[in-house]
């Protein structure tokens, strides 16, 4: 073979090689998906502009980790709004990926809000602070998380400190401003963990 | 010889150009370690893996900071901040309101570890441990006004200091590490251009 044909086979070999980790790159980090937040289930009267507020996550499979990012947008000025995951469950594992459940996980406890009673457990993954224009944006990595299908809505409380030392405690700083998807509690996102 | 025409050398030259500019333009990070205090010297870190990284966009003129803590208190709230060493302050830095004001625009006498000197802070964000102790926290400050800041950057012993929705203005306003540290007034000098 000369070796200007083996040459040019290299390339087209180096050329494949790449398009295939590229491809490979991109299933592993699935697509973002991008959702708004709606008012409640506790309080409803909480400031927020709800066309730029939203949250956006995705799940890499390679790595078994949701990123999630809180995103507020005219809330508060220089409000702490602690984040997490509301998870629909009749028993839950004593942690989602690095952070504990709420209670040590278990069974899953009955609540009503807005009139629809589930069984829950909850996750806390950090806080997001607004600016002096009521803005502000958190992301967090979560993983690696046990595979499994997860129903679950995100949720902004009214405060930080809820299930967390250093904070307001377990008061009214725990209750509900802000839902995804929502608007009723119960509506639920599907997270598939492979 | 193979020659290149002086219109695809224009090109090349243009391209590195543009990577050089760009380069310049986020500046490189800087990662310095946190020390203990300045109020309290028993908190729970691993000093050798936690951090803080910052960079200057000077094109944007933003500040992007990244704090990292390791093996701290599991689950527990650290408020996070920027300690300016200053006579006076604007009163705000980037979008975040400055605090620690006596009066107007004039800095706040405090003495720490024996040291005395004027500060007033802006609050930034929240670091929340997972059940390992760690946690990161990311935010991209700005645009800045022009100029030069002492610094010290500060993880507080809770969150709400200052800020709604928190333990208010208590023991949580303690400072459990600072950096560059090890003592107050240790400052880091970060220029706006």
């Amino acid at each position: 073979m000369k070796f200007a044909t083996f040459a040019r086979q290299t390339r087209i070999a180096t050329a494949v090689v790449v398009v295939a980790l590229l491809l490979s790159a991109t299933f592993a980090s699935a697509a973002a998906t991008t959702q708004k937040w709606t008012a409640g289930w506790d309080n409803f009267g909480e400031p927020l502009n709800y066309s730029k507020s939203k949250i956006t996550w995705s799940v890499n499979s390679t790595k078994h980790t949701l990123t999630a990012t809180f995103t507020l947008a005219a809330a508060k000025p220089s409000k702490l709004y602690q984040v997490g995951l509301n998870f629909f469950c009749t028993t839950f594992p004593v942690s989602f990926g690095q952070f504990p459940t709420d209670g040590g996980g278990g069974t899953c406890s009955t609540i009503t809000r807005q009139g629809v009673t589930k069984t829950v457990a909850a996750v806390e993954l950090g806080v997001v602070l607004t600016d002096e224009h009521g803005n502000g944006t958190f992301t967090v990595v979560i993983g690696p998380i046990a595979s499994g299908t997860y129903d679950l809505e995100f949720q902004t409380r009214d405060g930080v400190g809820c299930q967390l030392k250093g904070g307001a405690g377990n008061g009214s700083d725990c209750n509900d401003d802000f839902q995804s998807p929502g608007p009723t509690f119960g509506d639920a996102t599907t997270i598939t963990i492979p | 010889m193979k020659t290149i025409s002086m219109k695809r050398l224009m090109k090349q030259l243009w391209i590195v150009a543009l990577l050089l500019s760009a380069n310049a333009a986020f500046g490189a990070t800087t990662n310095q370690k946190w020390t203990a205090g300045w109020d309290n010297f028993g908190e729970p870190l691993n000093y050798t893996k936690s951090k803080v990284s910052w960079s200057v966009n000077a094109t944007t003129k933003k500040l992007t900071v990244t704090y990292t803590l390791v093996s701290a208190t599991p689950s527990k709230l650290y408020q996070v901040d920027l300690a300016f060493f200053c006579s006076t302050f604007a009163s705000t830095f980037g979008q975040f309101p400055v605090q620690g004001f006596t009066s107007g625009d004039n800095c706040q006498t405090v003495t720490r570890q024996g040291i005395t000197a004027s500060a007033v802070y802006a609050e930034v964000g929240v670091v929340t441990t997972d059940m390992n102790g760690n946690g990161v926290f990311a935010v991209s400050i700005g645009p800045i006004a022009s100029g030069t800041y002492n610094v010290e950057f500060r993880a507080l012993d809770g969150a709400g200091c200052a800020l709604t929705g928190g333990a208010g203005n208590g023991s949580d306003c303690a400072v459990d590490f600072q950096s560059p540290g090890p003592t107050f007034g240790d400052t880091t000098t970060i220029t706006i251009p």
